[in-house]
């Protein structure tokens, strides 16, 4: 259930992408950013998804309870909003728009060099999570177990962080804050594959993942029509009742992974 | 001391065994001295609290100790790697294991995360020590059925055959009978039994089962508020150590056959005429009932069923009552 829009990963990249459009210049919108602004806006979506990432796994290595973990998760994406909500009533007009509109998510806004960015993001993340996998198949039976059979739990901590941090933050920064493909997907995929294996859920997660998205972009361009919906509103539509779905049907399993 | 002899495998040297560091420092137990040979069947017994899980933890590597040593084939466990150690000692905890979508295959395949490549890939000599592993603990025709569908006597020994599959010479196993019924706990004793004779395991685990631990294992480390005894569980007995385990004045540890009795204001004794099974079963209930058996006769009486009269014979000052069961007997004792 722990999504990193649930925690507030993707809040915390928002604050960051925040940070760069609303608190800098005017000059700055997501479509002027060339070049070494790119960078700039990934990297702040990075920092922002690392610290409230950070700050979950704080918490998560005191607090044991799941769902206490995802209460003080919604918590703190609450708080972030309201620091956003603040910087955009002391921006500008421009300034503001251009942040709205970021935030309604679009697969569409992005130029040739935004996208090398993205690829190059991205790729060190999926690598970095097919690292992992062996890892997470481990942390399955439990930090302790996982340490009894040889795992530097430390390390592999920091491993995920990373990972996280850099796949939530990137996609975040240049497509907007896109809620539930997060959470719902990886479900999906465990209900589909039925394993537990992370060296299938991965490559599997991200199949699904992208064609739940394109589906949603798809009907985001609402074919036969000139207007476009925010594709953010379009995955919280399918997502929602999916997640919904996996909690009634999961009830039965205690702590979910 | 003893001298250090070849096959042992574990040795503690003043391990001094808590939680935090500095000043905040909570060591549990004064410094312990023990050791255990390969092979061996140890049971580690000590009251509730006392910090049985915690020296557990921390001779598997996942907590440090806070002073002293402890060696493993005579090599300081600061100087193994987290993977050296992990296919050198392996671990179950009280911790149930709650995974949607994993099967006992995939739980005992985790066994040879310590043995496997970057990527975890289970090679055919992986897939053959696995199945080994279920065929010893006889989980074999559970190997596809999910761990959430299992008893917990099953559960358990997949989770046995997980450390054997990990191909550790030393397991460490925290109450490996706690959530079992009597049948289970001996099927799972049976098993660690067999692990330790036949394939040389050294097995160290916790109980609070004194009776199982007393007849089954080979030696027993003794957790005391003050120190740690070790020996084989015949010499704690007949030097009654097992004595300060309890509050005396309440508890009767029988150092004979390793049996507890409540100690109660006796209300009086009772002699009982008869042998056999119905005498030893007729004597536990007069015990519990309060009373004593005395060597001499004495009033009231039983005598015991034979062949011809099924049936107690309560002989008071006066009256003779028959009693068809030994449950009758007792209310009739306890009703006069």
């Amino acid at each position: 259930m722990a999504g990193p829009y649930v925690l507030g990963i993707s809040s915390g990249a928002s604050l960051g992408v925040a940070f760069v459009i609303l608190g800098f210049s005017s000059n700055i919108t997501p479509d002027s950013l060339k070049g070494l602004g790119n960078w700039i806006l990934v990297a702040a979506s990075w920092i922002g998804a690392g610290a409230v990432m950070m700050l979950i796994m704080v918490i998560s290595s005191r607090v044991k309870d799941i769902m206490t973990i995802l209460i003080l998760g919604i918590m703190l994406s609450s708080g972030i909003s309201a620091i956003v909500t603040i910087m955009q009533y002391f921006s500008n007009e421009t300034m503001l728009k251009a942040y709205v509109i970021w935030t309604m998510g679009s697969l569409g806004n992005l130029s040739v060099s935004q996208l090398n960015v993205l690829l190059i993001s991205v790729s060190a993340g999926v690598i970095l999570s097919l690292f992992s996998s062996k890892m997470l198949n481990a942390l399955l039976i439990g930090e302790n177990y996982a340490g009894s059979i040889g795992l530097n739990v430390r390390f592999a901590r920091v491993v995920i962080f990373a990972c996280t941090s850099i796949l939530a933050g990137s996609v975040t920064a240049f497509c907007g804050p896109i809620g539930f493909i997060g959470i719902a997907v990886p479900h999906i995929a465990r209900i589909l594959f039925k394993t537990s294996d992370h060296k299938t859920l991965i490559p599997g997660t991200i199949l699904i993942g992208a064609v739940v998205m394109l589906i949603s972009d798809i009907i985001s361009q609402l074919p036969g029509s000139e207007s476009v919906l925010p594709v953010n509103a379009v995955t919280s539509l399918i997502g929602i009742p999916m997640v919904i779905w996996v909690i009634l049907r999961n009830r039965k399993y205690s702590g979910l992974p | 001391m003893m001298k250090r002899n070849s096959k042992e495998i574990l040795s503690l040297d003043s391990l001094k065994i808590g939680y935090g560091s500095g000043k905040n420092e909570n060591v549990l137990l004064p410094p312990l001295n023990a050791s255990a040979d390969n092979g061996e069947l140890i049971a580690v017994i000590g009251r509730n609290g006392i910090g049985k899980s915690t020296l557990l933890r921390t001779l598997t590597g996942l907590q440090q100790p806070l002073g002293g040593e402890i060696f493993y084939n005579g090599k300081n466990i600061r100087d193994y790697s987290r993977m050296e150690l992990a296919q050198m000692v392996g671990y179950i905890s009280t911790e149930i294991i709650k995974v949607s979508n994993m099967r006992v295959y995939d739980l005992v395949a985790l066994g040879r995360f310590p043995h496997t490549n970057w990527i975890g890939k289970i090679e055919i000599r992986d897939h053959e020590v696995i199945l080994d592993a279920l065929k010893k603990t006889s989980m074999e025709q559970f190997s596809r059925k999910s761990i959430s569908e299992l008893s917990d006597g099953e559960r358990q020994k997949s989770m046995i055959a997980r450390i054997l599959a990990q191909d550790t010479s030393i397991m460490i196993m925290d109450e490996p009978t706690a959530f079992l019924d009597v049948a289970g706990k001996y099927e799972i004793l049976h098993l660690m039994h067999t692990l330790s004779d036949k394939s040389d395991k050294t097995i160290i685990f916790s109980t609070h089962d004194l009776q199982m631990a007393i007849n089954q294992s080979d030696k027993i480390w003794l957790i005391l508020d003050n120190k740690l005894i070790e020996g084989a569980p015949e010499d704690l007995m007949i030097t009654g150590a097992f004595d300060h385990l309890f509050d005396s004045s309440t508890v009767l540890f029988n150092s004979e056959d390793g049996t507890f009795s409540f100690r109660s204001e006796t209300k009086g004794s009772i002699y009982i005429e008869g042998d056999g099974n119905k005498r030893h079963w007729t004597e536990k209930a007069i015990n519990r009932a309060g009373f004593t058996v005395s060597k001499e006769k004495t009033v009231p009486y039983v005598i015991i069923p034979d062949s011809e009269n099924y049936c107690w014979q309560l002989s008071g000052q006066s009256n003779i009552q028959e009693c068809s069961s030994i449950y009758e007997l007792i209310s009739c004792l306890a009703g006069r």
